[in-house]
């Protein structure tokens, strides 16, 4: 009963334009907003910016704040659309993008499967791409992974299975070029 | 990777290991959030954050936006108070066609640069490589077309800034090229910053000469030596 009446007491403080009380909120959804924008772009420091770029965001729309799980879909909603701008407004950035982390990623087990997937990630569409990263390396429950998208629990089942798909297709593809 | 394809588990393990691997840890990454945070809601950071990235393009539309404004009330003045006939001016002419010349190589180069071939099979690929070359081959006809072209004098400083600009862009991209064949990628990614800045301050001249606006400089913009006289509205 006291953390339900201390988290609605921040979040009153926040619409109130409280910056101390949202930062109270903001930063333990950094990490995860991070998560999700080096699994959209493949580019640390793209994804910093992007984080950083939809913290300014969140503040500026601080009256939709609410405490729990829900602000978690609501950052990480801003943080993927601005992933999306991101990779809309800076063409040259879609090659730079690429190579750090290509550069970085192998392992010695395998050294060509780090960038395989990823490619067949990145041939994916925005949708798919977001839906695969929120389940499969945020870990998301489908009802969060739902309101993140803005679509229903159902849609976004639907979507996660269509991209799973096409990603093993893809992937299946890439093989057998490769040999 | 096929028992990786045949299983869904496996499969979802390969995407975590593979997106852990351009996840290294940022532990600066909430001081400097924050930070940033209390700079913009102080007032003295917000203008660097957003209008340099923003800001210019904002202008630019506003102006226009009260160019047309003047332009619509120019017009509503002439039905109501309708002037004596009067031939099209040699200068307006040359203007227009001018402008055109510059649309149309700026729709060139636009549809030579867009990003989908790098994106989808990476910057290693030949095809990425292509697209370059096709984006710089776009830009040497632009600059082609503007040594031989003769701008309206109110346009000379554009002229100028614009020719600039598109020298630049094309040593970059005739040197990302060759960073490419050599595979020098680290090379490649070291000019990423400088290559969007050059393609900021293209954008913006060639949407101030559609506009018929003067053209304003970027603030990070080390310039050649600025032409005189010109660019100013109705001379």
């Amino acid at each position: 009963v006291h953390e339900g009446a201390t988290a609605k007491l921040i979040e009153e403080a926040v619409k109130e334009g409280d910056a101390s009380a949202f930062e109270v909120l903001l930063k333990p959804l950094l990490e995860p907003g991070y998560r999700l924008a080096c699994g959209m772009l493949h580019d640390p420091a793209a994804a910093e910016d992007s984080v950083q770029e939809a913290s300014f965001k969140a503040w500026r729309k601080r009256s939709q704040v609410r405490e729990g799980a829900e602000m978690r879909s609501w950052f990480l909603a801003i943080v993927a659309n601005e992933c999306r701008t991101a990779r809309r407004s800076r063409w040259w950035s879609v090659i730079k993008s690429t190579a750090p982390a290509e550069a970085s990623a192998t392992s010695a087990a395998d050294p060509l499967t780090g960038m395989q997937v990823r490619r067949a990630l990145r041939a994916l569409d925005h949708p798919k791409r977001l839906v695969l990263v929120l389940r499969w390396y945020l870990d998301l429950p489908i009802e969060e992974i739902a309101a993140t998208t803005g679509s229903s629990v159902h849609a976004a089942e639907s979507r996660l299975r269509r991209g799973t798909e096409e990603l093993r297709r893809r992937l299946a593809m890439d093989e057998s070029r490769s040999g | 990777m096929r028992a990786a394809v045949a299983n869904d588990r496996h499969l979802q393990e390969q995407v975590r290991v593979a997106l852990e691997a351009v996840t290294p840890p940022a532990p600066w990454l909430p001081a400097r959030v924050i930070d940033d945070l209390r700079k913009r809601e102080e007032g003295t950071d917000m203008k660097v954050q957003v209008e340099s990235r923003r800001g210019l393009p904002v202008a630019l539309v506003v102006a226009a936006l009260i160019a047309a404004a003047v332009v619509a009330a120019l017009i509503a003045s002439r039905a109501l108070f309708p002037p004596s006939p009067a031939p099209v001016g040699v200068q307006d002419h040359a203007t227009a066609q001018y402008v055109a010349m510059v649309e149309a190589d700026d729709q060139q180069f636009r549809a030579a640069q867009r990003p989908t071939t790098c994106n989808d099979y990476g910057y290693d690929s030949p095809a990425c490589r292509q697209k370059l070359q096709n984006a710089a081959t776009a830009l040497q006809k632009f600059q082609a077309d503007l040594e031989t072209a003769h701008p309206p004098a109110r346009m000379a400083n554009s002229h100028a800034w614009l020719r600039a600009d598109i020298a630049r862009l094309v040593a970059m991209l005739q040197r990302h090229i060759g960073y490419i064949e050599a595979k020098d990628f680290k090379a490649l990614f070291a000019e990423g910053a400088d290559f969007t800045d050059a393609l900021k301050s293209y954008t913006v001249d060639v949407t101030a000469m559609s506009n018929r606006l003067p053209v304003p400089l970027p603030p990070e913009y080390n310039p050649p030596a600025r032409p005189t006289g010109g660019d100013t509205l109705g001379q």
